[in-house]
């Protein structure tokens, strides 16, 4: 019954994010007050280039708003890798999610944040967020699977690594299996997604059994879930995934005419075009 | 005495008399050290129950002619009346067959079979035959392989059935009962635990232990771990899981936790667990006060961080935030190497939109060994963890059945 995991952590603290990219902060970031979403829109699978704040529609709790900001592939990100290394992912899995990482490290521009939540039943992450590449894959490089599944725990933490500092926060949480360890609810877990910025993507094999929090936690904060056939194909969802969250807007609104807080649906389109938005279908107000 | 020697087929390749078993195991019995892997417990290991059925009622017969003077003995009355010779049983039980003192000693023996070298139940990649018993073994939400039911424990308990005048008046056999159920739940053996307490709570049947045990498995069953696995697990012809849905289960665990506590009020495990089937049901209010009540007279730091982090979820749930924080602190001072109650307290700084405390706890976690050996984290066994005081459990009821006899 009692697995056992063990591998060298190469954290560094949470709190210590790189002081010259604070500097750098984007001109815009989520509070109380403004109200940001990560936006994709695409015509045939194809990404509109080129909106401005007038071109998007959005309405807050049936009421609309007027966009004040939008950022396209300006805004660095804080990519957090949360990987299931339990029993399941040993051998040759683990091989393939290390070299689906490499090629995700690689594609990072050098103002971005990359950290590692590495996780069986203990929640261990990897490495805090850095834009020292080679530190992540050195940490999966030490990684030895074993143990149970804390997919819950995990990422709840990977969503406040996320949030650690400024930047997009694009969450990529790959298991290979359901939950069977985590201390925390899924259910507070998503309720705490809809308070962040984050956006949260699932990869699973699709001969396993996929965890619904999986899919609620990508349908929560806009994201996607991904189904591979096999392990082998991690690289390539990896590299989609960071292609389409580039390709994604960030747009930012002041909320007016709602009531202050509670949960607020959301709903953005793109004015005099057909295209297809995915974004976040609400917020949680209050609370941070 | 000398040690016997396996009986396994006779020297002419016959199969072993009834009357040489009963010799073989009187004298296994009496060279076995309780709770000791010891040779004496390779003599009846490879037997099945019909075998021992058989011989003990060879024994019965045996005993009759040893309470007849020795002068009369042929060869194999001689032999058995010297293997008898440890239990020193009176004229009265032997001239009427009372198996008591042996077969109290005996429970111990096919027990310590089961418990210290029946490894060989697993049946690999293969599968049970029909008709067969058999357990399905579950890692990290998958089937990881099966094992065939029965075993020495059904022995143990046939054994423990002959005791006179009445086994349910027996206090070994009430520790027996207890000792065994815990093992079996700490170790996670749900499928042979369910037979252990079917028999159980008909002989002993007003023990609240048992009904705490019983409750635990349901709990137990109840949980991510199994639940996960009935979606994967494909059984082969024949066979069917014996586990409910979640609900089921929990609903299962909380009547029997009641009726627990009703038998005896000062169950605290049993408290404990029924204020955390009540949380998981969705009851905050009536968990919290279980839970407080838990905290307060949990004797052990396993029990008293169990109520410390349940607690605190509960306390949260009830918005109750500085009475939650201050029951995962608590939990945490425990467990410093635990990272559930810095979860949770990470969970409740950010749901107050605290984001700097909710960073904290979770750089807390971070700077936890990564090992989880250096982790100690109860949660991550808490379906099993009612059985944690098993080894002492066992030791006890070995003591009681094995002392006992031999007084």
């Amino acid at each position: 019954m009692t697995g056992r995991a063990s591998f060298v952590c190469l954290a560094v603290a949470l709190a210590a994010g790189a002081p010259a990219r604070a500097q750098d902060a984007p001109t815009f970031r989520s509070s109380t007050e403004v109200v940001r979403v990560d936006v994709l829109a695409t015509v045939d699978g194809r990404p509109v280039r080129g909106l401005g704040p007038g071109d998007f529609e959005v309405t807050d709790s049936g009421v609309a708003q007027v966009v004040d900001l939008v950022s396209f592939e300006q805004l660095p990100l804080n990519v957090v890798l949360a990987f299931d290394l339990s029993e399941s992912v040993s051998g040759e899995r683990l091989a393939h999610l290390t070299a689906a990482s490499r090629a995700v490290l690689a594609r990072l521009e050098r103002s971005d944040q990359v950290a590692l939540v590495s996780f069986s039943h203990v929640v261990a992450p990897g490495a805090g967020l850095t834009t020292d590449a080679s530190t992540i894959a050195r940490a999966l490089e030490d990684a030895v699977p074993g143990g149970e599944t804390s997919l819950v725990d995990a990422t709840y933490a990977a969503l406040l690594v996320g949030e650690s500092d400024v930047g997009r926060s694009l969450v990529i949480v790959f298991s290979d299996g359901v939950d069977t360890a985590s201390w925390l609810q899924a259910e507070r877990v998503l309720d705490i997604a809809k308070r962040t910025d984050a956006v949260v993507y699932s990869v699973a094999v699709r001969s396993v059994a996929v965890s619904p929090f999986l899919r609620e936690m990508a349908e929560q904060t806009g994201g996607r879930q991904f189904r591979v056939d096999s392990t082998r194909d991690l690289g390539a969802a990896f590299e989609g995934i960071l292609d389409e969250f580039r390709r994604r807007y960030v747009i930012g609104f002041t909320p007016r005419g709602v009531p202050a807080g509670g949960w607020h649906p959301l709903v953005v389109r793109i004015k005099g075009q057909r295209a297809t938005t995915r974004a976040r279908p609400g917020y949680l107000a209050g609370g941070g | 005495m000398a040690l016997v020697v396996p009986v396994v087929a006779g020297a002419q390749g016959t199969a072993p008399l009834a009357a040489d078993d009963a010799v073989a195991w009187c004298e296994a019995i009496a060279d076995h050290i309780p709770g000791e892997p010891d040779t004496a417990l390779f003599v009846a290991a490879s037997w099945p129950s019909l075998r021992i059925e058989r011989m003990l009622g060879a024994l019965t017969d045996g005993m009759k002619r040893v309470a007849r003077p020795a002068a009369r003995d042929d060869d194999a009355t001689a032999r058995l009346r010297e293997a008898l010779a440890p239990f020193g049983l009176a004229h009265e039980a032997l001239s009427s067959g009372d198996l008591t003192r042996i077969v109290r000693r005996g429970a111990v023996l096919h027990t310590d079979i089961a418990l210290l070298t029946d490894g060989n139940r697993d049946l690999g990649g293969g599968v049970p035959s029909p008709g067969s018993a058999a357990s399905v073994t579950i890692f990290d939400g998958q089937p990881a392989g099966y094992r065939r039911g029965g075993g020495h424990l059904d022995v143990a308990r046939m054994l423990l059935d002959r005791i006179r005048p009445s086994a349910s008046i027996d206090p070994g056999v009430w520790a027996w009962y207890r000792a065994v159920a815990a093992h079996l739940m700490a170790h996670a053996e749900f499928g042979e635990l369910r037979k252990h307490l079917a028999h159980g709570k008909r002989v002993v049947p007003r023990d609240g232990v048992l009904l705490m045990f019983d409750a635990a498995m349901h709990h137990a069953l109840a949980s991510p771990r199994v639940q996960a696995a009935m979606t994967t697990i494909v059984m082969p012809p024949t066979f069917s899981l014996d586990v409910k849905s979640s609900r089921a289960e929990l609903d299962e665990a909380r009547r029997g936790y009641e009726d627990a506590l009703r038998l005896d009020p000062g169950l605290v495990e049993a408290r404990l667990r029924l204020g955390r089937v009540r949380a998981e049901q969705g009851h905050p209010a009536e968990a919290a006060d279980l839970l407080r009540s838990a905290a307060r007279d949990a004797g052990d730091p396993v029990g008293q961080y169990f109520a410390a982090l349940f607690l605190g979820e509960q306390e949260a749930a009830l918005g109750r935030a500085d009475e939650a924080r201050l029951a995962f602190e608590r939990a945490s001072a425990l467990f410093p190497n635990a990272q559930s109650p810095l979860l949770g307290l990470s969970h409740l700084a950010r749901a107050r939109g605290d984001r700097a405390a909710a960073l904290e706890a979770i750089a807390r976690v971070m700077r936890l060994p990564s090992r989880r050996d250096a982790r100690d984290e109860p949660w991550w066994d808490f379906n099993t963890s009612a059985g944690r005081h098993a080894d002492a459990w066992l030791a006890d009821a070995r003591r009681r059945l094995a002392g006992d006899a031999a007084q």
